[in-house]
């Protein structure tokens, strides 16, 4: 297993969203959906997860519900509302704008 | 780390305690975590983990637990509620540790609270709390008052029908059953007003839940025919007490106002109407005829006496019943008024709730609305200097939370909390001194003049609400200067020491010089009102009014439960005239229709201006019969007394008084020959033939009218007073009164009073209200000195050191004492001199029951200040002793 990159400040928030906007899942289909579409480059820890999903259900950016997970447990699922759509938009933009900003730092760097 | 069995078990723990919101949140992240756990588990096992490894690698992953839950609840933040539940935990233990400033914190507010409380629950069980009926939410008052065009008289209250309109009513109301009731007294084995009767519709017993204990109610042919049928059903109570509880009383015969009555019935020991007043006994409304035999209101369709209820029908609103009642209450106006107007509301039932009530109380009630209020005022701003002080001693604690990282705002809300836990407290307490005040007061109405009453004053739902609301508020007024005060300062010397001093803390010494005034002006307000009333009061004792207040006996009689015909009754009166005035002692004798020095008639006169034009004047009115004048002391300026023929013949003439004549005629030599309508049309023209003194009336009314006195030709009503001037004992006039009653008629008791009783009568509501007053003063004047004996006592504590100083340096004890009182008084003069300005003001309130004393009376307003100043200076001057005790050299020491 690849080692786990620590992640940008507010860059989980993005992640979360990003996997939310896919459709509604629980906090362990985040983990695994992020591994999955990042090809296990990026292992979301749980410490940081949770407090991360509830932070964001603060700011109601994502609600929870309970329902039935695939392996027919109890599961608490996040979906994400209008409001983090939105949030989502303006943190993807300010994602790309920051990584276009290092890019071309390190870009600098080489020659 | 902790094993899944253990977290089971802590997982059932949770469940059962898992009321409230924080161990519901806490239940759902334990569940979110556990299914991770469990996913976490199931995946390792099917990547081919042995199921002890999976779990292991599992919790790895996962890492610790507890730290992960801390996160999430961080993130997700504390709700207020659960804020709240802990700083109302921390501010119970808060009062635990000092139960002394508890107690005197919330006895003060108890004061405040109590009276608000008392006032709220006097009211609301008048003017809305439910009848004691049955299903009281579907029992209704209707209230159908009536204007316009056509003569209408109305005995009660104005929204009493006739009998011809409450039968037309009843038969056609859809939305309601409707009862009908009147109160009347009657007398029993000869001794009038013995017996309190209900006259009722035969349904109304039924109608109010009542049920008989024994035989039965009204059968309706028992109340359908004026004058049907002699029977009568008794309370619980007058057939214990009157007939010793037998058992075969049903078919026995009771006499009122000397007729047989059957019983048929006894009620239920929990029936005592719906009106305020419990009746001894109900006979059907048909018998109206025989409670006034003089004038039997049964037969004048114009004359409204029956007080109208309705039980709603099921699937009916108020709204229904309402609109049904207004044109029905239209309708049933037709044959007799048909050009008058209805108008009709419906109230939920309770004793008092009459339209004109309402309106006529509104100004009154708010004054002593306004009065209680302003005794809570002075209580919050005792309770908020005596937090002021005590925020001082808790900088330390204040200092260390804010320094850990504790919001204002948080801290704030914490402090907030406990002021109103702290009147919450007091709340409680003024909830009892509220109820015991309250049945004091009730207690104090004389049970004679009203009979025997259901006013209901203690604490229901309603009130508790009110307590709590009312409590609430306070906490927040008087918490809210001091918690701000305390937050708003610099952390570091705090910190540093526990004793720093009062350098750069003039804003927190302003803040309670501040509150000391306000109590101070409050307090003075009150109890210049207080002193104004009473001054009012013994002035209206000393007033001339016009007529002699002294050597007259007042003699009632009620021949109307006598059975006398308006013949009779006038041969009774002027037999019994004669008969008095031979008896030694007595100087002359006299009849008046109204008591002496009220004011309870009133008319419309028209005074003819020009040819056709008349001028309609508001009018007390009286009727006298010959000697009125000489008996009463009043008077005759122009003109002359009617004479002894004028009582017997029918000339129409009237003697004004004064006041008429200057306000209408020009002058008392004008008025006499002049003409004076009092009805509606040209043969009620009655010629003036003298003008009398103006007396003046001691009931409150704020405007005075001229007065018209009209021969008395026999008993109006059947009622009537008999008028005694005499020298010499009263006692031996009062016993002749009552031997030449007796001598004519054995059943009619006389009810004689002096007229020095019948002012005090009049009084009353001043006196009540110079007592009122007065009480309210001095409560607010015992909170307003303990606020100046804490404010000096806290001011001493404080100050020991500087005071050491200044007796090291050679201050004398006089001079110290003078500082540390001045400290005290400072605020005091302030406030008083603002106090007496804003009692300036408020006395113009009570204007109308000074008596003519001008609210700017400088004896109350100074013997008031003096007043003050005194006890104030004596609060100051106990605690400031206690500077002179510094040892100098302990204090300085101390450091």
């Amino acid at each position: 297993m690849a080692r786990s990159m620590d992640l940008l400040q507010g860059t989980l928030d993005l992640l979360i969203l990003k996997a939310l906007a896919l459709g509604p899942m629980h906090g362990y289909g985040v983990s695994l959906r992020i591994a999955q579409l990042s090809k296990a480059g990026l292992q979301v820890q749980q410490g940081s997860l949770y407090p991360a999903l509830h932070r964001l259900e603060q700011h109601a950016w994502i609600q929870s519900e309970w329902g039935t997970s695939d392996n027919n447990r109890k599961a608490k699922f996040y979906s994400l509302t209008p409001a983090g759509r939105k949030q989502l938009d303006v943190e993807t933009a300010n994602w790309a704008r920051v990584a276009e900003a290092v890019g071309l730092v390190l870009g600098a760097q080489e020659v | 780390m902790k094993t899944t069995g253990v977290r089971w078990i802590d997982m059932l723990r949770l469940r059962w305690r898992s009321l409230s919101r924080r161990n519901r949140l806490e239940d759902e992240l334990d569940d979110e975590l556990r299914f991770h756990f469990e996913s976490l588990i199931e995946r390792f096992t099917t990547d081919g983990l042995p199921p002890a490894e999976a779990r292991r690698r599992a919790g790895l992953d996962i890492g610790g637990m507890e730290a992960v839950k801390e996160n999430c609840r961080d993130s997700r933040g504390v709700s207020a509620l659960e804020n709240l539940g802990r700083d109302v935990v921390y501010a119970w233990r808060a009062m635990k540790k000092s139960p002394g400033f508890v107690l005197t914190a919330a006895a003060a507010i108890a004061l405040g609270i109590g009276v608000n409380i008392a006032l709220f629950s006097l009211v609301y069980s008048l003017m809305f709390r439910a009848l004691p009926v049955f299903d009281p939410d579907s029992f209704r008052n209707v209230h159908i008052a009536t204007f316009g065009e056509g003569n209408r008289s109305g005995y009660g209250t104005p929204y009493n029908v006739s009998w011809h309109e409450f039968n037309y009513i009843r038969k056609a109301a859809k939305t309601a059953e409707i009862g009908g009731l009147a109160e009347v007294e009657m007398s029993r084995k000869g001794d009038a007003r013995s017996a309190r009767a209900q006259l009722v519709s035969e349904n109304l017993l039924s109608l109010i839940g009542s049920r008989p204990v024994l035989g039965r109610f009204f059968a309706p042919e028992e109340a359908s025919q004026p004058g049907s049928a002699a029977v009568t059903v008794l309370s619980h109570r007058a057939w214990q007490h009157w007939f010793a509880g037998t058992a075969d009383i049903v078919g026995q015969t009771i006499v009122l106002n000397r007729q047989p009555f059957t019983i048929v019935g006894v009620a239920d020991e929990r029936t005592t109407g719906p009106v305020l007043i419990v009746p001894d006994l109900w006979i059907p409304l048909t018998m109206q005829a025989l409670t006034r035999s003089g004038e039997p209101l049964i037969d004048i369709a114009t004359s409204g006496w029956i007080q109208v209820f309705a039980r709603r029908k099921p699937g009916y609103d108020d709204g229904a019943l309402r609109a049904e009642m207004q044109v029905l209450a239209q309708q049933s106006l037709q044959p007799h008024l048909p050009k008058r107007k209805a108008q009709v509301s419906v109230e939920s039932g309770a004793y008092f709730n009459f339209p004109f009530v309402k309106q006529r109380f509104k100004p009154m009630f708010a004054i002593v609305t306004l009065a209680v209020s302003l005794v809570l005022i002075v209580a919050c701003a005792n309770v908020a200097n005596m937090l002021l002080a005590r925020g001082l001693t808790r900088r330390r604690e204040i200092a260390i939370r804010l320094s850990i990282g504790a919001g204002r705002a948080r801290l704030l809300q914490q402090l907030l909390t406990e002021s109103v836990m702290l009147a919450i407290v007091g709340g409680a307490g003024g909830l009892f001194l509220a109820w015991g005040g309250a049945r004091l007061l009730v207690g104090m109405i004389p049970a004679e003049s009203i009979g025997r009453h259901q006013l209901d004053s203690s604490p229901d739902l309603i009130v508790l609400l009110f307590t709590l609301g009312v409590a609430v508020l306070t906490g927040l007024v008087f918490g809210l200067l001091p918690a701000l005060s305390s937050l708003r300062f610099d952390l570091t010397p705090a910190l540093k020491t526990e004793g720093l001093e009062e350098h750069g803390r003039g804003g927190r010494r302003r803040l309670q010089n501040l509150l000391i005034g306000v109590q101070v002006a409050v307090c003075l307000v009150l109890l210049v009102n207080a002193a104004l009333l009473l001054r009012g009061f013994t002035h209206a004792l000393q007033l001339d009014p016009g007529q002699s207040t002294r050597n007259i006996l007042i003699t009632g009689f009620d021949l109307r439960q006598q059975q006398y015909t308006a013949e009779e009754s006038a041969r009774f009166m002027n037999t019994l005239r004669e008969t008095i005035a031979a008896s030694p002692g007595v100087v002359s004798v006299s009849n008046t229709f109204i008591e002496p020095l009220h004011d309870q008639c009133g008319n419309m006169a028209r005074i003819p201006d020009g040819d056709t034009a008349a001028r309609e004047v508001k009018t007390s009115c009286d009727e006298v019969g010959t000697d009125f004048f000489r008996t009463a002391g009043i008077r005759l300026l122009q003109g002359r007394e009617f004479t002894q023929a004028e009582m017997f013949n029918t000339a129409r003439v009237a003697v004004i008084d004064e006041r008429l004549a200057r306000d209408h005629f020009g002058s008392p030599m004008n008025a006499v020959g002049a003409v004076i309508r009092l009805g509606q049309r040209a043969d009620s023209d009655h010629e003036i033939v003298g003008v009398a003194a103006s007396v003046r009336s001691l009931d409150l009314n704020p405007v005075a009218y001229g007065r018209v006195y009209t021969p008395m030709r026999g008993l109006r009503n059947n009622e009537g007073k008999l008028l005694v001037a005499y020298t010499g004992p009263a006692g031996d006039i009062d016993k002749a009164i009552r031997a030449a009653v007796a001598s004519l008629d054995p059943n009619v008791t006389p009810h004689t009073k002096r007229i020095e009783e019948s002012i005090r009568s009049a009084l009353l509501p001043a006196r009540m209200a110079a007592a009122a007053a007065s009480a309210l003063g001095g409560l607010a004047l015992i909170l307003a000195c303990t606020g100046v004996y804490g404010l000096v006592s806290f001011a001493v504590s404080r100050r020991r050191r500087e005071v050491g100083i200044r007796m090291a340096l050679g201050a004398d004890r006089v001079s110290v004492m003078r500082l540390v009182v001045w400290q005290g008084m400072k605020p005091v003069a302030v406030g008083g001199i603002a106090g007496l300005l804003l009692a300036g003001a408020a006395a113009q309130v009570v204007r109308a029951m000074l008596y003519g004393i001008s609210p700017l009376d400088p004896l109350s307003f100074g013997s008031t200040a003096l007043l003050l100043a005194c006890v104030a200076a004596a609060a100051a001057a106990i605690p400031a002793r206690g500077a002179l005790r510094v040892d100098p050299a302990v204090t300085l020491r101390h450091d």
